[in-house]
């Protein structure tokens, strides 16, 4: 067995442990709760944003080269979880909280899962695009729009413009559970789409990207059963997502190495 | 000596190309990209610089493992043809 086949058996093992941890908490069903607006900030800030603007810087250069659509849209949608996540995570604390919190972590997930839905099926089914003129102008328009969004949400949900997400204590509202449980579709279909060009392509780098997706699939999975911030079955999920930021980090690695190798 | 003008062939993947890069312009600032440029029907044309591409003054002109990466990346989304 080689080394990277090895690597890659290795690397979904997390997978269906933190599905089962997932899946047993969700039935316990625990309240106890714990809550560090310093630790989330820090562990979203090191395991989500970072790998997720890594990606977003990536896919830029490669839109920059190729002029592919697909490229855009996969770095608009890490872009947008990756921000999302930095900014949610720094607004546990005052002036936001858990709603504020939950709001603005959910809607930049679903607009990220959007683009990555979009992305998948254009590259599956053969329909992409390639831009020939004005490829720095365009990035450079639709990344900050991505900003400028997330921002607008960030204030109206600070402003108390959007409808409630989550209370602490009662859970979360159908309207929570509509947007994270649509966003968890989407990055879920995502996931299997890229799989399934990994078995065509066998690229290393569709592996990982497809293992990453799935996890924060996973991790929007338990949060959806959380009735608490903080509780047992949340921090699981955030787990499953700093996992999926990890894999997000080994895609990158994969890439340099095998551009380091072909010298 | 008023101005050096550096003009050079230079080997990108298999491929020859021109580059232009100004090191000395008495009394005047001037630009320090190395850029590739064309001759043509209509005279010298100077295009963008060299982007992504290291040791091109060295002689052995590459592309930086940035680019390389970026190009791979690009190759695996760009899937079905």
């Amino acid at each position: 067995m080689t080394a990277s086949r090895l690597s890659k058996r290795l690397g979904a093992i997390p997978i269906p442990i933190l599905i089962a941890m997932i899946a047993t908490l969700a039935v316990l069903d625990l309240r106890a709760s714990f809550e560090s607006p310093l630790l989330l900030f820090a562990l979203n800030a090191v395991f989500v944003s970072l790998a997720s603007f890594l990606v977003a810087y990536i896919s830029a250069r490669s839109y920059l080269i190729s002029g592919s659509n697909t490229n855009l849209l996969l770095g608009s949608g890490v872009l947008a979880f990756g921000s999302a996540s930095l900014l949610a995570g720094w607004l546990m604390a005052p002036p936001g909280g858990v709603n504020v919190n939950v709001t603005i972590h959910n809607t930049g997930s679903l607009l990220g899962s959007v683009f990555h839905a979009v992305s998948a099926t254009m590259i599956l089914l053969g329909v992409t695009s390639e831009v020939l003129r004005f490829r720095k102008l365009r990035l450079i328009i639709t990344y900050l729009a991505v900003l400028v969004l997330i921002a607008l949400l960030t204030i109206a949900s600070l402003q108390g413009v959007i409808p409630t997400f989550f209370i602490q204590g009662e859970g979360p509202t159908s309207l929570r559970q509509g947007v994270l449980g649509t966003a968890l579709f989407l990055f879920a279909i995502s996931s299997i789409m890229f799989m399934k060009l990994y078995s065509e392509s066998k690229s290393d780098l569709l592996y990982w990207y497809s293992l990453a997706l799935a996890m924060i699939a996973s991790g929007f999975f338990a949060i959806f059963f959380s009735r608490v911030s903080g509780s047992p079955v949340a921090w699981a999920g955030r787990c499953a997502q700093y996992v999926g930021g990890i894999y997000f980090l080994i895609a990158v690695l994969t890439t340099i190495r095998g551009a380091r190798t072909k010298g | 000596m008023d101005n050096i003008i550096s003009l050079r062939d230079v080997e990108l993947e298999s491929t020859l190309r021109r580059s232009l890069v100004i090191f000395k312009a008495r009394g005047t600032a001037h630009d320090r990209d190395i850029r590739e440029f064309e001759i043509t029907s209509k005279g010298l044309v100077v295009e963008e610089k060299f982007a992504g591409v290291e040791q091109i003054l060295g002689g052995a002109a590459r592309r930086s493992m940035t680019e390389k990466a970026a190009e791979a990346w690009a190759q695996a989304f760009r899937g079905r043809r």
